[in-house]
């Protein structure tokens, strides 16, 4: 409480005094309602008064101060009285002192820091000074917020992974740039700073005087990423990505822009360009039939294959159900089965289609889901044109079929071609044998016939009845026919070599009946045509002849007629022998021309395995045609013209 | 020459061959000695004159056409005729080349064998007589030379 103490003036006047008390008052009035702490001390720095504030913010009474010099109080620091005193000093010499910091003590020793303003002035008549100290602890404290802030922001700016640089906006000189962004272009921050940013971008990215995104940014695209690129010391381009802001700094305009290399990524970008590409072109180049359904099986794409095979566009398929598109409506169910089994994964199915005009086409239908990040996200099917493939299989198993019965065939006929060859074979063995024996024969028979001619002419001289000489003739004849038996076997298995000559077949057959005892009960008719000369074993035919001429008369016991007829049959000369005998049964006649078989009583049976022996060697055949009851004829035939070509005269 | 009877030998390794042969060659009036094979055969032929030989093509110890060149070196004069159960063309014209004068094939019929025999027999009378004729011929002819020379 500033003490009431009227100013002593040699002038006294009242009004004088009055206005003086006024001021006192509004100046203690001021002095008291001050927020800031503010003392009045003299030129030697006694405290000669002290406001509330003081007290409230020093924890020191008046009483305390008053009238005591600062210097030797513990109100300011050490420091602080120094600068003090010597602004003080000043000050009382008259000189102006600019406001600065001083750090005052608390009572219980806490250090605040105030600005000190002060200013010269008359207190009780003699020079003082005024000091207000303003409380700059908040401003102290924003300062030092103000520069850990700075500080972090120039951490995280320098730190930054991206690149950032930092352009005046109107002269595009670049005034900071961080690690990342020496890095990005290559150059050292000495040798951006100060530089225009166009040195940042290659030629094309210049337009005028300033980068393309640098005008962009600043016209209408701030806050927004552009694309743009940059070219490194060493000439190098890569492609990055821009985002710049307009900011100001010490009242000038930047551009602050963050650079991102973003080659690796346009690579990549440009990897999956191409991949999607490739994937287009697969789909639409292919040469099956394609289609590229969503989870519902709607149509998303099909490709021009798929247009051709089934007729229609794509436009008049998109977004419908493909069932309902293809599918004939038998083959419903089946399709929706697929379409099940296309969700999972693989699925393969041969079957129908629909197209637009309504035919049908057999198809190869393979599907499988289309999965992307794990997931499915539609399935692709193609379609195979199986028309061709299902001719080939019905043609194939046409053909199967057929080689089944030619193989049963075949079969059959090896089957019985080996049982002949095993016949044969058994009867060449027999055959050999048989020649064998017979050649052992001989000798026994000759001994006979000897034996029995010698006794024959000694009985003839003595007087023995007809039956004796009879027996003898039995003998005789006995022998005969043991002999033809060893003959015919030896003809039949024998290879004895055919004596071939250019032979008359009429002039054979006319010596042949000529040789024949024909029984009167027979009629004897002959038929001979013309015909060139053939080339034959003449005994063989005649043999082969009177043989088959034998046969037809022994057919008709009860008498009959035989007609033997030769004729030009095209290549062949045809010889018939034909009776009215008791003919053959069917089951006979196959078996006819095989060795030891026979319809007589009597006799081997080699009769006409011999002819046919004979007349096949000369590349002729022999047949029978035969009725019971009514007949038989045989005929032969022989080849004309022989194997070398030579026709005969 | 003297009308001897002819004298045969029969040369067959069959017994009952030889003995049959002989019999009936000799009801008809021959002379008749046998051989079982191709030696005793050349020893008896050399040991007798024979008018003719029946030869068996087969014989244990020589095959006939063998016997047959050796038996035409020696008695080349002497009919042989080849009697073979075994007929093959070549044998035949073999046989034929090496001297034989006929050939026949078993069982030869007994009187088709007589009448072979009588046929050759008979050539060779004749053969023989001739030459006999030639050498009274050439006697006469000498002792007429000689006469006429010393007259």
């Amino acid at each position: 409480m500033l003490e009431r103490k009227v100013v002593q003036s040699p002038i006294k006047s009242v009004c004088v005094v009055e206005e003086l008390k006024e001021i006192g008052e509004k100046f203690q009035a001021l002095f008291d309602l001050m927020p800031d702490p503010v003392v009045i001390v003299d030129g030697k720095g006694k405290f000669l008064a002290v406001n509330d504030e003081v007290e409230e913010k020093t924890g020191f009474n008046r009483e305390e101060l008053l009238g005591k010099n600062f210097l030797r109080t513990k109100i300011v620091t050490a420091k602080s009285k120094a600068i003090l005193i010597k602004n003080l000093t000043k000050r009382m010499m008259g000189m102006h002192v600019a406001p600065y910091e001083v750090e005052v003590l608390t009572k219980d020793g806490k250090r605040l820091p105030y600005e000190i303003n002060a200013v010269k002035m008359e207190y009780e008549g003699k020079p003082a000074d005024i000091v207000v100290f303003r409380d700059i602890i908040k401003r102290k404290q924003m300062e030092g917020k103000l520069r850990e802030s700075e500080e972090k922001y120039r951490k995280q700016f320098e730190e930054a992974l991206d690149a950032i640089f930092v352009a005046d906006a109107e002269t595009g000189i670049i005034v900071d740039c961080n690690r990342a962004a020496s890095e990005l272009v290559g150059r050292e921050k000495s040798e951006l700073i100060g530089k225009h940013q166009r040195i940042l971008h290659p030629p094309h990215q210049i337009e005028g005087e300033f980068s393309r995104t640098f005008k962009q940014h600043l016209k209408e695209k701030e806050g927004q990423v552009l694309e743009t690129e940059i070219i490194t010391k060493k000439g190098e381009i890569k492609d990055v990505a821009v985002k710049a802001n307009v900011f100001e700094l010490r009242g000038e305009k930047m551009l602050q822009g963050i650079f991102r290399d973003i080659t690796e990524n346009k690579q990549a970008e440009e990897a999956v360009r191409e991949s999607q590409q490739k994937f287009e072109r697969l789909f639409m180049n292919n040469p099956e039939a394609a289609d590229y359904l969503d989870l519902d099986f709607h149509i998303l794409n099909v490709n021009p294959r798929f247009e051709e095979l089934f007729g229609y566009s794509l436009d008049e398929v998109k977004g419908k159900h493909i069932n309902d598109v293809v599918v004939p409506k038998d083959k419903m169910e089946e399709a929706e089965d697929l379409d099940r089994k296309a969700r999972k994964g693989y699925a393969y199915h041969d079957t129908f289609r629909k197209r637009k005009d309504g035919s049908l086409v057999p198809v190869s239908i393979s599907a499988a889901p289309i999965i992307v990040e794990g997931q499915p996200v539609g399935t692709v099917g193609l379609y195979k044109d199986i028309t061709e493939r299902r001719q080939m299989e019905k043609k194939l198993e046409e053909y199967s079929e057929h080689l089944e019965e030619l193989v049963e065939k075949r079969t059959e006929e090896l089957t019985e071609a080996q049982e002949r060859l095993i016949k044969s074979e058994r009867l060449a063995a027999v055959g050999e044998l048989a020649t064998m024996v017979g050649h052992d024969l001989r000798n026994p028979l000759q001994s006979i016939n000897n034996a029995t001619y010698y006794l024959s002419n000694e009985l003839l001289r003595l007087p023995v009845s007809q039956k004796v000489i009879g027996m003898l003739q039995v003998i005789n004849d006995s022998v005969d026919y043991a002999d033809k038996i060893i003959r015919d076997l030896q003809d039949f298995s024998s290879t004895k070599e055919s004596i071939v000559k250019k032979t008359n077949i009429n002039t054979i057959v006319k010596e042949t009946l000529s040789q024949v005892e024909t029984p009167k009960n027979i009629e004897l008719v002959t038929e001979l045509g013309r015909f060139p000369r053939i080339e034959a074993d003449k005994n063989q035919i005649k043999r082969t002849f009177l043989n088959l001429v034998v046969n037809g008369i022994q057919a008709m016991e009860n008498g009959g007629r035989l007609k033997v007829s030769t004729r030009k049959n095209r290549d062949f000369v045809e010889v018939s022998f034909e009776d009215t005998g008791i003919g053959l049964p069917k089951e006979k006649m196959k078996k006819l021309f095989t060795p030891f078989f026979t319809t007589k009583a009597k006799g081997l049976g080699m009769g006409l395995a011999i002819c046919k022996k004979f007349v096949e060697s000369h590349g002729g055949s022999i047949e029978v045609e035969s009725e019971e009851g009514k007949g038989s004829t045989f005929t032969v035939k022989l080849p004309i013209q022989q194997e070398n070509g030579s026709e005969n005269q | 020459m003297t009308k001897n009877r002819p004298s045969i030998l029969i040369v067959e390794d069959d017994a009952n061959i030889r003995e049959s042969i002989s019999a009936i060659l000799q009801q008809n009036g021959y002379i008749t000695d046998t051989a079982k094979n191709g030696q005793e055969a050349m020893e008896k032929s050399k040991a007798k004159f024979f008018n003719l030989a029946l030869l068996d093509i087969k014989l244990p110890d020589t095959e006939g056409t063998k016997l047959l060149t050796k038996m035409h070196e020696n008695m080349p004069k002497m009919v042989k005729i080849m009697i073979t159960g075994y007929p093959t063309l070549e044998n035949a014209v073999e046989s034929i080349n090496l001297g034989a004068d006929s050939y026949v094939i078993k069982p030869v019929k007994p009187d088709k064998l007589l009448w072979l025999l009588e046929e050759k027999l008979d050539k060779q009378r004749t053969a023989e007589d001739r030459t006999g004729e030639k050498v009274i011929k050439w006697i006469e002819t000498r002792a007429r030379r000689i006469e006429q020379s010393r007259k």
